[in-house]
């Protein structure tokens, strides 16, 4: 189901824009797609942009947390771009914080944030 | 009254299920908010259907109660039951290699949650969610 | 007898509506007009069409939907919903008389009649004073919601930074409204940071830090830090005491320590030119 989740490349960024509610199949599918591209050279960090997805469940979570902990093995920063006020709430709600996930507003902030590590604390 | 019932038997119902819950939801009035909470409630509800019990059927219908007005989900499987129900309800606890969220994390996003299950019967989950 | 009043109460809505209009009601008692929509005419009648379809039907759905709109509205401006009472009883007591008249020859049919009115005076008294009770609950729920609203402004401060000034006791409701209104006024505004001042908090207790928590994580799932400001000394004892881990929460002692913080994070320099402060006393300032 790649045409669900199509990942382009700006500069050395991967970047990853669901595009609606996603089978688990396809979440499977997205993470091994999105693990292939990492591994390949000149992959300096990935920004998964989840501004229209409109729930984000436990499953989805659990995949966003896995391809934070492979990408960080392959020394690949991720942030977590666009998430929509409601599923924030309710994610914190669930007791999901993404603990130790970096987010960003927009497309845009997370390219800057990838562009100037360092200035995270 | 507003009353909508899926089947679940693959993963594929667990969309439709949520999607059809976040309808009736937004019919009933409930705020944005809400309807994610809802929907995302019966997308942790659904896929323990589809890892435990393989099938089963989830009822979404509005609710009535003097001046409240709320939206009640009736979860029903003929599944293998849940042996101990206080530790799956536990946070982080997960047979199928999950976060373990899926049941807590539903009780939490609705008002009330309440779980019947018989060891080789089937499970059973009322959960209530009232408008604010 | 059911075919008995739903036939007379068709036949008869000249006569009712007529003794309705000549009877004691005046035009203060409808609020001359303003409100109700019109003249008494269209009042009367309204009730006496939506009572001919319950009639037929045996129910009272229509009437209530009627006088449930003539409670709100009178609730709404204001108005005693005492004159809806008398509005009532006064068409019953004019259907009553026009059976009278109608079946001067058959007394039992009158009052068989007159025991089916009274009936349905009954019903739609209770539906009055239930109708009065919600749209009186609806107002207070909506002037709540009102102040909700305004007892938490989000403030744009600079580019990319938002103030939320917190002033007043913290309930599950009101926290509630706090982080809907923040998690909104990030997005709206694209900010990165916001400082969240609760000096004006009287009381900061487990409750409230967990709300605080939460509002902290689910901006940061949106992308946005938050600094909390204005910690007194009880409530950074009662976090100590009560082991709530802050631990990720940015927080500083005051709003100037806070905006120091943020101006750094977005590399403002906050820098005065020139001499002192003009005078104010000498008005211009330029």
């Amino acid at each position: 189901m790649q045409q669900q989740v199509p990942i382009l490349k700006i500069d050395d960024f991967w970047i990853a824009s669901v595009q609606g509610s996603l089978h688990d199949q396809d979440v499977i599918e997205f993470k091994q797609a999105l693990l292939s591209k990492i591994t390949q050279p000149k992959s300096n960090g990935l920004i998964i942009d989840l501004t229209v997805l409109d729930v984000v469940d436990s499953f989805v979570t659990k995949t966003l947390i896995d391809i934070r902990g492979l990408a960080k093995l392959m020394g690949v920063p991720v942030v977590i771009a666009g998430m929509s006020p409601a599923v924030a709430i309710t994610l914190v709600e669930m007791g999901l914080s993404l603990e130790g996930i970096d987010t960003a507003l927009n497309l845009q902030k997370g390219l800057d944030k990838l562009r100037n590590p360092g200035k995270e604390r | 009254m507003l009353e909508r019932r899926s089947s679940i038997e693959n993963e594929l119902d667990i969309i439709a299920a949520r999607r059809c819950a976040k309808e009736v939801a937004k019919e009933l009035g409930f705020s944005t908010v809400d309807q994610v909470r809802i929907a995302t409630a019966i997308s942790e509800l659904a896929r323990n259907i589809v890892l435990y019990a393989k099938e089963g059927s989830i009822v979404v219908r509005a609710l009535c109660e003097g001046e409240r007005e709320g939206l009640e989900i009736l979860v029903a499987d003929k599944g293998p039951g849940i042996p101990n129900i206080e530790l799956a309800m536990t946070d982080g606890y997960s047979t199928a290699g999950g976060l373990g969220a899926g049941l807590p994390g539903a009780r939490r996003l609705m008002d009330t949650f309440r779980i019947d299950s018989q060891l080789g019967q089937g499970t059973t989950i009322v959960a209530r969610k009232w408008k604010a | 007898m059911e075919q008995e009043i739903v036939e007379f109460w068709a036949d008869s809505r000249d006569e009712i509506i007529g003794k309705c209009i000549k009877s004691s009601v005046n035009d203060a008692i409808l609020g001359s007009g303003e409100g109700y929509q019109g003249s008494r005419e269209i009042v009367f009648d309204r009730l006496w069409s939506a009572l001919l379809q319950d009639i037929q039907g045996d129910t009272l759905a229509k009437t209530g939907e009627e006088i449930g709109r003539l409670a709100r509205e009178a609730v709404k401006y204001g108005r005693d919903v005492e004159p809806l009472q008398r509005i009532i009883e006064i068409l019953m007591e004019s259907a009553e008389e026009a059976a009278r008249t109608k079946y001067r020859e058959e007394p039992d049919r009158v009052s068989r009649i007159a025991g089916y009115l009274e009936k349905y005076l009954n019903k739609a008294m209770m539906i009055l004073a239930k109708s009065t009770v919600k749209a009186q609950a609806e107002v207070i729920r909506k002037q709540k919601d009102y102040l909700l609203e305004l007892s938490t402004p989000v403030i744009p401060l600079l580019d990319g930074i938002l103030v939320l000034p917190l002033i007043g006791t913290i309930d599950t409701r009101r926290a509630k409204q706090i982080m809907d209104n923040l998690l909104s006024g990030i997005v709206e505004a694209q900010a990165d940071t916001v400082l969240i001042d609760i000096s004006g908090v009287p009381i900061v207790d487990t409750q409230v830090a967990h709300h605080l928590m939460k509002t902290v994580q689910a901006a940061r799932l949106l992308g946005a830090r938050c600094i909390i400001v204005g910690i007194r000394p009880e409530f950074a004892q009662t976090i100590v005491k009560l082991g709530i881990d802050f631990g990720r929460i940015v927080t500083k002692n005051s709003l100037q320590a806070g905006l120091k913080l943020a101006f750094e994070w977005h590399n403002y320099e906050l820098r005065r030119v020139g001499g002192g402060v003009p005078d104010a006393t000498t008005g211009a300032n330029s």
